[in-house]
């Protein structure tokens, strides 16, 4: 009898892991995300009261599980109830971080690029000063910004110490060369080149196509246009002007600004892909 | 004896173990608390996460028929508003299995605005039909299918049909949800209606007379311009040059285009006008419908 109380006073103190915990990191760990994100919520649903559990780590693996089932809203929340709960540990930076990437993934890149500067000027740790940087060159991509993106890139491989940071850092020299190597288009220019020539804006911007096509039909109506006032039927070519040269010349400039762009954004994806590509390796 | 006595200190033992472990962790699986998990994902708003915990609930407990339609009907509920309607239908209708369920009329009502909500207006008007509640039994039911059922045939433009039978309804009951859907039916009778033929010829005759039809006078003012200049121009080219102009084959050419294009354009702006007036009235039902039901 005496035993058996004792075998159960053991067992009370041993910290087992709780089965739902265990159940819902094992549905994490291969990939079924909702599940776990279900197993992880019915824990903390349980355990909302006691002071003693691992309460933050579960709201930040919830966290993980929902941005990977593509509720970053939810995320976002479970991320900062996450922190509320964190006391100053070394994983504080890394849910800081998490929290940023899913910013990124909203799309609210101003704010994720604040966050992710926060976490480089607050961190303890020299490795993890270096992966907001590392972070923040990818939301620079995602949102446009060639600059910051060249500059965070550049500011990693200036803090790279270890051995293995060398070989990461080779990657985003490769990739900063390729980036050099771009010159993008500005939409501006394509605009002012289109209304000096039509469609040389757009052949600027590599759009051969629309660029001959607008070339044709504006050299068309500018013809006739001239012809009208060689001639002097100045009614005529007044009336012609404002409403049929006038039509296809806008529409000129104004796609000449939209292929620019266009150019930008492809070249945009294709380094973000090339990256990505890259750190995968 | 002695074995008997390992046997009972064993069985001991495993009863204290068993007993200490169970009381380190909250009993997740229990019906009971199964069931207050999935209360807790429904008020948060998680409602597809909280409708498979229903369900986990049905399929570990046989609850009773009462029970059993009351967490049917939560599913359904948690379907809908999880934006999968055609499965909330789905559990609306297996609580039509529960005739003597206090929430089997309301089920009915309920599925039949899913298929209000889906679109189905003809299917959801033919389930109304087959209703049968009385005012007396129960009259807030009664008035809501009465009205959905109006709705239904305005969405599809049933209009003389629904204007009677929203004004028998509010005849007898003086329902203010039936008297807003009455005054929709009103001017749905005498919704302006213009024909797409009668565009294309206007525009036809004169370029951009369609599109002034189709009450877009600025457009019209701009086809007839373009195409005007365009055949202005063309006839000019010809005049002075002859047929061998290149200034009358291109404008002829831009010009044809431009007078197609206005003929099409004006049969589709009369397209885009009707469709315009009756989702406007349309859509004055469903907010109607879905403030109300």
């Amino acid at each position: 009898m005496g035993i058996a109380f004792y075998i159960s006073i053991i067992l009370t103190i041993i910290p087992f892991p709780d089965p739902v915990l265990v159940q819902a990191e094992g549905f994490l760990n291969v990939g079924q995300f909702e599940e776990a994100a279900t197993e992880f919520k019915r824990y903390i649903f349980f355990h909302a009261n006691s002071a003693n559990d691992p309460i933050g780590d579960v709201y930040y693996q919830l966290g993980i599980a929902l941005r990977n089932c593509g509720h970053y809203e939810d995320s976002l929340d479970a991320f900062d109830l996450s922190l509320q709960w964190e006391d100053g540990r070394w994983t504080y930076d890394d849910k800081r971080i998490s929290k940023a990437v899913c910013l990124t993934a909203l799309g609210r890149y101003s704010e994720a690029e604040f966050a992710f500067l926060r976490i480089e000027v607050s961190a303890t740790s020299e490795i993890i000063r270096r992966k907001p940087i590392l972070f923040r060159a990818i939301n620079a991509l995602y949102g446009h910004n060639w600059d910051q993106a060249r500059e965070a890139l550049q500011s990693y491989i200036d803090n790279a110490a270890g051995e293995k940071d060398m070989g990461l850092s080779r990657v985003i020299q490769n990739l900063l060369n390729n980036m050099n190597g771009i010159r993008l288009k500005s939409a501006k220019k394509a605009k002012v080149f289109s209304t000096i020539l039509p469609g040389s804006g757009q052949i600027y911007a590599r759009d051969w196509k629309g660029g001959l096509n607008s070339l044709f039909l504006n050299g068309i109506f500018g013809f006739l246009l001239v012809e009208d006032i060689i001639s002097q039927n100045y009614v005529q070519a007044a009336l012609c002007s404002f409403f049929l040269f006038k039509r296809f010349y806008a529409g000129n400039r104004r796609n000449a600004a939209r292929s620019a762009e266009k150019y930008n954004d492809s070249m945009y994806r294709h380094i973000a892909l090339e990256f990505f590509n890259e750190l995968n390796k | 004896m002695k074995r008997n006595v390992v046997y009972a200190f064993i069985m001991l033992l495993a009863l204290f173990v068993f007993d200490s472990l169970a009381q380190k962790y909250p009993e997740y699986f229990i019906p009971k608390n199964i069931l207050k998990f999935a209360d807790s994902l429904y008020n948060e708003g998680d409602y597809l996460r909280a409708a498979t915990e229903y369900l986990r609930y049905i399929s570990y407990y046989s609850p009773d028929k009462d029970e059993l339609a009351r967490v049917y009907f939560r599913i359904a509920l948690c379907y809908r508003l999880g934006g999968q309607e055609r499965t909330a239908l789905m559990y609306f209708q297996k609580i039509e299995d529960f005739p003597e369920s206090d929430l089997h009329d309301q089920a009915l009502l309920q599925n039949s605005f899913s298929l209000f909500s889906l679109g189905e207006y003809n299917i959801a008007e033919k389930t109304l039909s087959q209703m049968n509640i009385s005012y007396d039994r129960n009259p807030n039911i009664l008035l809501k299918k009465e009205a959905l059922m109006g709705a239904s045939l305005i969405m599809q433009s049933r209009w003389m049909e629904a204007d009677s039978y929203l004004s028998s309804v509010v005849d007898e009951h003086r329902d203010p949800l039936a008297v807003s859907l009455r005054t929709i039916s009103s001017k749905g009778l005498t919704l302006p209606h213009k024909s797409r033929f009668f565009a294309g010829f206007l525009s036809a005759v004169i370029p951009g007379l369609g599109k002034v039809y189709a009450k877009k006078p600025l457009d019209g003012i701009y086809s007839l311009l373009t195409v005007g200049l365009a055949g202005w121009q063309a006839y000019d080219g010809f005049h002075e040059d002859g047929i061998s102009s290149i200034k009358g084959w291109v404008f002829s050419a831009l010009g044809s285009i431009l007078y197609f294009g206005n003929i099409y354009g004006s049969v589709v702006s009369v397209q885009i006008y009707n469709i315009q007036i009756r989702e406007k009235l349309f859509e004055e039902v469903r907010l109607t419908i879905r403030k109300n039901i």
